[in-house]
């Protein structure tokens, strides 16, 4: 068993993490554009992982397509002689860390100060609860099965009545509050009128069994939803990202329930990034290349 | 696919298993694209230079002559410039090939048929295609020689410009079209091809000669190969390539060739559907079906219309470049900044005024999506779960009854009428197998 969406989130987050260190520690500024382009585009990929398709194409239309063209180009037109390679004095290094270290802590403390995502209202408010609730014998319920009806993917779940041996009782399905229901057909029709089921349920069908006999050892039911759109799941994660969480159902503390400040703060190091990209391109003093002295490199030029 | 699969196999079997399968049919399609097209190119350019091309390798027509040169640029040493920049000259060829790559998974070849479905296909692939200018540069600039860093400049300051004009005669279609959707798009031009987007209204049928334009120059094609340009810069970006890393910029380049075609076939010349609805009603017959042997059909008769008109647009810029001399850059800059920005501006704001006031096509109305496939607009009006359900539903409810089921009459009420109208339609269409 593979948990796909786990792997590749540790896969696109490693490698952001890693080539965001890599701009740092690298010394040459092509290969920090380089290694800028590759982080930008795991972000890319984090955010399609979100199903947030939109923003991912953004990110990459803006940031890696556009924004680091630019700076690649830059740096080329305005770079003293070829692989240019900065050295960083201690001084820098300690501005640099605490300008660094500071709008980490900041952004650290941003983003654990948010409630956790929770998973998102859609899914199955309808399979294990009715399954295990109401009914005598054994409810199995098999794997999910998508199926198409009208060119969309449903996805739905079959559940599988088995009687237990010992009990000797028919299979009745007992709505809470109610009158049990013997067959397929009501209580199909039930499921189908309960708001907490009917909501995200299309069709719930007797499968394989006869509708209006009473449920009978081995009968399915399938129990058949639209997957939830793309847009939709999306729409979630966008509207965190703008301060709102409609995940918690309204019930965030104080004014810092979304990811707003996070998402602004980082928007703000691209900046940086941008014009330390920018200074560096322009300098002259600090560059020398390939171990030459600066003031041959400059006559060179 | 990955949701039929998993009908068999465990999912994260059936998602590996969809994922390499779409990959292998991609990769193919750019292999074999590339082979077909090298060659291709060889055939018009001798033709059109009164020469014969090659005739030789492979029997008639010199047709396995790509197949030779591939087998001899394998054979080539793979050098490397003192001077470069190992890691970025070793990696170019790649970024190039793989942002072509990556912008096929969203290219629809049929109906449906694309590698991923998504909403945003437009735009999604416009941003992939823009990446693959990272591998000219980053080759241009680790090469370590003038002429390659020339060429990798003027590569960047070409298709940072003329990524505008291209941007904007995308929306000219996505406008008309109103999704982004390249599947629902192409659906839109079925019928008869006066619902084409190119015959749409004068604003489009311009919009896409300028759409063709700049995809020429974004693909870094004759009249606009200023980066490779080799009457003065040897071979521009590519000079110290050679073997197999050199055959990957030629593939990426073949490849976002047909690319740059494919979309403007699906945004203008009716995607996947041909002159005559001749199978239409076959097509039909899938709506509401899971597999249809008509609809199967229908598509594979699709994707050879598609394949088609691409390799008629790649074979137009064949033609264009054996014609045409190579601009001057000031003239690619002039091309760019002076007529397509202009008028693919005024083709906008026409387009966009067209549809307000004229909604239709010049000769006939335009078809709509179909319906039941792809228009979840209702779907988004959706009335929010009943208060206080959703939380005892997800915790055991079974431990608080009375609390249950005084809530829910209230709440069922409230739902009783979207219920009714879901019982209306909802069974009834699934449980016709």
């Amino acid at each position: 068993m593979i948990n796909w969406h786990s792997v590749l989130f540790l896969l696109f987050s490693l490698v952001t993490c890693m080539f965001a260190v890599a701009v740092v520690a690298s010394s040459n500024i092509v290969r920090m554009a380089f290694y800028l382009i590759i982080s930008l585009g795991a972000t890319a990929g984090l955010f399609f992982l979100a199903d947030a398709a939109f923003v991912g194409a953004m990110q990459l239309m803006i940031y890696v397509g556009g924004t680091l063209v630019l700076l690649v180009f830059g740096v080329m037109l305005t770079a003293q002689g070829p692989f240019v390679s900065m050295r960083t004095s201690g001084g820098e290094w300690v501005l640099g860390a605490i300008v660094g270290g500071s709008l980490l802590a900041l952004l650290l403390q941003a983003a654990f100060s948010v409630e956790d995502w929770r998973a998102a209202p859609l899914p199955n408010p309808w399979g294990a609860t009715v399954a295990a609730n109401g009914l005598e014998g054994t409810v199995i319920v098999q794997a999910k099965q998508p199926r198409q009806a009208n060119g969309d993917p449903w996805e739905g779940t079959v559940i599988r009545f088995q009687q237990e041996p010992e009990s000797g009782k028919s299979l009745v399905f007992y709505p809470e509050g109610g009158e049990p229901l013997p067959t397929a057909t009501q209580w199909v029709e039930y499921l189908n009128q309960d708001p907490r089921f009917s909501e995200h349920l299309v069709a719930a069908l007797p499968d394989g069994s006869n509708g209006s006999a009473p449920v009978a050892n081995g009968d399915q039911v399938y129990l058949a939803r639209r997957y939830p759109r793309t847009d939709e799941r999306a729409s979630g994660i966008g509207l965190a990202l703008l301060g709102a969480r409609p995940d918690a159902g309204g019930s965030g503390q104080g004014g810092i329930s979304g990811y707003l400040l996070p998402f602004e703060i980082v928007s703000i190091h691209l900046l940086v990034v941008l014009v330390g990209a920018a200074y560096l391109a322009r300098t002259k003093r600090r560059v020398t290349t390939n171990g030459r002295s600066p003031a041959a490199a400059i006559a060179d030029a | 696919m990955a949701e039929h699969l998993s009908l068999y196999m465990p999912e994260w079997l059936a998602y590996t298993l969809a994922a390499l399968v779409h990959a292998f049919l991609l990769i193919n399609v750019i292999a074999v694209g590339a082979l077909f097209f090298i060659w291709q190119e060889r055939k018009v350019c001798g033709r059109i230079q009164d020469r014969l091309g090659p005739t030789r390798v492979g029997g008639k027509f010199g047709w396995l002559q790509t197949l030779a040169d591939g087998v001899k640029l394998l054979s080539k040493e793979d050098t490397m410039p003192k001077g470069a920049d190992g890691l970025l000259f070793r990696l170019a060829p790649y970024i190039s090939f793989c942002a072509s790559f990556a912008a096929f998974m969203v290219l629809p070849f049929a109906s449906g048929w694309s590698a991923i479905g998504t909403t945003i296909g437009a735009f999604l692939i416009l941003a992939l295609l823009g990446l693959e200018v990272f591998g000219v540069i980053l080759a241009g600039y680790a090469s370590g020689s003038k002429w390659s860093l020339f060429g990798g400049m003027r590569e960047a300051a070409q298709v940072v410009s003329y990524e505008v004009p291209l941007g904007l005669s995308v929306i000219v279609p996505v406008v008309v079209a109103g999704t982004m959707d390249l599947s629902a798009i192409g659906d839109m031009q079925r019928g008869w091809f006066t619902n084409w987007f190119l015959f749409h209204d004068p604003f489009t049928f311009i919009t896409f000669w300028v759409f063709f334009t700049c995809a020429t120059a974004s693909v870094n094609r004759a009249p606009f190969d200023l980066a490779e340009a080799e009457s003065e810069l040897v071979a521009g970006f590519h000079t110290e390539y050679s073997g197999l890393r050199w055959s990957f910029f030629f593939m990426a380049e073949y490849g976002s060739m047909f690319l740059v075609s494919g979309i403007g076939v699906v945004l203008f010349l009716g995607a996947w559907n041909g002159p005559i609805p001749i199978l239409e009603p076959l097509a039909y017959q899938t709506r509401g079906e899971p597999f249809h042997w008509g609809g199967f059909v229908a598509n594979i008769v699709g994707v050879a219309n598609f394949i088609l008109k691409a390799v008629v647009l790649v074979t137009v810029m064949m033609w264009v470049r054996w014609t045409l001399p190579r601009l001057r850059i000031d003239q690619v800059m002039k091309t760019c900044l002076k007529y397509c920005m202009p008028i693919v501006c005024f083709t906008f704001l026409g387009a966009t005024l067209w549809s307000y006031f004229v909604p239709g096509g010049l000769f006939l109305p335009p078809a709509q999506p179909y319906g039941a496939v792809r228009d979840h607009s209702a779907e988004y009006i959706r009335p929010p779960l009943a208060a206080g359900l959703t939380d005892n539903a997800q915790q055991a409810p079974a431990t608080e009854p009375s609390h249950h089921a005084a809530v829910q009459p209230a709440a069922s009420q409230d739902a009783v009428p979207q219920v009714a109208g879901r019982l209306a339609d909802g069974p009834a269409r699934e449980a016709r197998p």
